[in-house]
């Protein structure tokens, strides 16, 4: 029997459980490789209400299972976005989930009322937890009642579902979590990526310009895994778990853990091929140990 | 719509051909079918440690056979050059805007500036641009030892060489060269470097000529998904913007780039 994929995330069905970790998908580049109609849901790179230009390069370093960015949320802001890349974005056949990128609550607004006009957009992911970006997001996501703020602010403006993604740079989680969800978010996104930094030791130099910069990949797993556990305990909303995926075991895991769908990342960048072959996997693995559904799958994890 | 892939494809042949440069040769129809000057493929590790792709530089495209010549600079390329004739690797089709060579007709005069490990995707533009019937000299610079220059100088196209220590050939910088030499053309490529492009850049510019010039920068995904390589060219309206070197590139008119 073919199993069931389809999960309900904040009254959007998805025809499974998967979508990309916002700042992996372009829809010229990763459609060049695969067809985005396979997934549940698209999540774009981070739109802000204008151009940002990002952080000086080099941006990218490599580390043991995993990378470090700093890329600093650059993309051509949100009327490019709207002429641009809205009518690429539209002919696939999935969800479209924007995240929104913003230096203050000001702009944070500013951004999501330019986008919710647009019908093609189908959720809102509120990114409140970039490490790359100064003023604003990580800065909301790592405060409580600043997160509360930007999101009742944001969820103000908007009438789709508002999806926030949180930040694992902070002591306790699910304080963000139920702060976030008191301010009317639809879901819960999480981890975004570790504040980290590498230094290159022939030049005796740091290798990224901007210093720091947000640390994913499959090393990052085990630490996605225990927050998406806590924060899916500590609040009633769906939650999107991603960190580290690489493998439809990883899925599994994060479904198990308490996720109600995920974001592939890291992989894409690694392998562009690896967004197709997981959510192929994923139904074959399902039909390999008899899951009908994904909630059966969440349901085999016991405490 | 589905135009770029990642195959798994075995080395036909792989030889050292000096000192920490290695040659490394492929079979298939998918990878060269499309194949530009200038433009290259990501090479996928198997390695659980070495995650990112690594770019290079297409060196030679003869048929099927698709040719990188690579330098090992760090734990990745290490890896590649220990592989051995017919263990498979996974490459990507040709990524990135190769050499402009559309307005190049027969009899032009064309200069290719190569410096270092940035000679082997010129390898393959003077043998195009020499099958279209231009007047190819290649200027290729190097620290100590040569390598591909030797290969071109065999085909019958123009090779100068130049070195940092004076061992072989001219003792000096190929822009060196160029001036001492009073050398002109219609058209100009260069790769190598970003001190010996920019020195390139603004010699010509000095002289209203300009250069097609390949361009690095540390890359994450190397197929424009991650804005990883960003460097800062200007729009056509003189405004500062910042592009991705491998989707954007990583070949820029030298007059664009904010040097």
């Amino acid at each position: 029997m073919k199993p069931d994929l389809r999960v309900n995330i904040a009254d959007v069905e998805w025809k499974n459980p998967i979508t990309t970790a916002s700042g992996t998908f372009s829809i010229t580049d990763s459609s060049a490789f695969y067809d985005p109609h396979i997934l549940g849901a698209i999540t774009t790179k981070g739109v802000s209400s204008v151009k940002w230009d990002g952080n000086p390069s080099p941006r990218i370093a490599e580390t043991y299972g995993g990378m470090l960015n700093a890329v600093g949320l650059q993309n051509p802001g949100a009327d490019y976005f709207l002429e641009n890349e809205v009518p690429l974005l539209k002919k696939a056949d999935t969800n479209i989930i924007v995240n929104l990128a913003g230096h203050s609550v000001e702009e944070y607004v500013e951004v999501a009322s330019k986008l919710n006009k647009c019908s093609e957009i189908d959720m809102f992911e509120l990114n409140i937890s970039c490490p790359n970006v100064k003023e604003g997001g990580i800065g909301f996501g790592t405060d409580p009642n600043l997160a509360y703020e930007v999101t009742k602010a944001v969820k103000e403006v908007v009438n789709k579902p508002l999806i926030v993604k949180l930040s694992p740079n902070v002591t306790d989680i699910t304080v963000i979590a139920k702060a976030v969800e008191k301010a009317g978010a639809d879901a819960i996104s999480l981890i975004n990526t570790l504040l980290g930094m590498r230094i290159d030791i022939n030049r005796g130099k740091l290798i990224l310009a901007n210093k720091t910069g947000g640390f994913s990949g499959p090393a990052i797993k085990p630490v996605a895994i225990r927050m998406v556990y806590q924060v899916s305990r500590a609040v009633n909303i769906p939650v999107i778990g991603l960190g580290g995926i690489t493998t439809v075991e990883d899925v599994i895991e994060f479904l198990m853990a308490g996720a109600d769908a995920v974001a592939i990342g890291s992989a894409a960048l690694m392998d562009p091929l690896a967004v197709p072959r997981i959510v192929e996997n994923l139904e074959k693995y399902m039909i390999e140990h008899n899951y009908a559904s994904i909630a059966d799958i969440k349901n085999r994890f016991k405490d | 719509m589905q135009t770029k892939n990642v195959l798994p494809v075995r080395i036909t042949e792989l030889k050292e051909l000096q000192k920490g440069v290695f040659s490394l040769k492929v079979k298939s129809h998918e990878l060269t079918e499309n194949a530009k000057c200038g433009q290259f493929v990501n090479v996928y590790l198997d390695s659980k440690k070495l995650l990112l792709p690594r770019p290079i530089s297409i060196a030679d495209v003869n048929g099927d056979e698709l040719r990188l010549v690579f330098q090992v600079v760090g734990e990745g390329t290490k890896a590649i050059s220990e592989m051995k004739d017919g263990d498979t690797i996974r490459i990507s089709t040709p990524l990135g805007n190769g050499y402009d060579i559309s307005s190049v007709t027969k009899g032009d005069k064309v200069i290719l500036f190569g410096g270092g490990i940035g000679v082997p995707p010129l390898v393959y533009l003077a043998k195009t641009l020499k099958r279209m019937g231009a007047d190819v000299t290649c200027i290729f610079g190097y620290r100590d030892e040569t390598f591909l220059n030797d290969e071109l100088s065999a085909m019958g196209i123009d090779v100068r060489v130049t070195t940092d220590s004076g061992r072989v050939g001219y003792h000096g910088n190929v822009l060196e060269y160029f001036i001492e030499n009073r050398l002109r053309a219609d058209y100009y490529y260069a790769c190598g470097p970003r001190v010996m492009l920019k020195a390139v850049a603004s010699h010509l510019h000095e002289n209203g000529q300009f250069v097609y010039a390949s361009m690095e920068e540390r890359m994450g995904c190397g197929y424009g998904a991650c804005v990883g390589c960003a460097i800062d060219v200007f729009d056509e309206n003189h405004d500062k913007v910042r592009l991705k070197v491998c989707k954007d590139g990583p070949v820029f008119d030298s007059r664009k780039v904010v040097w």
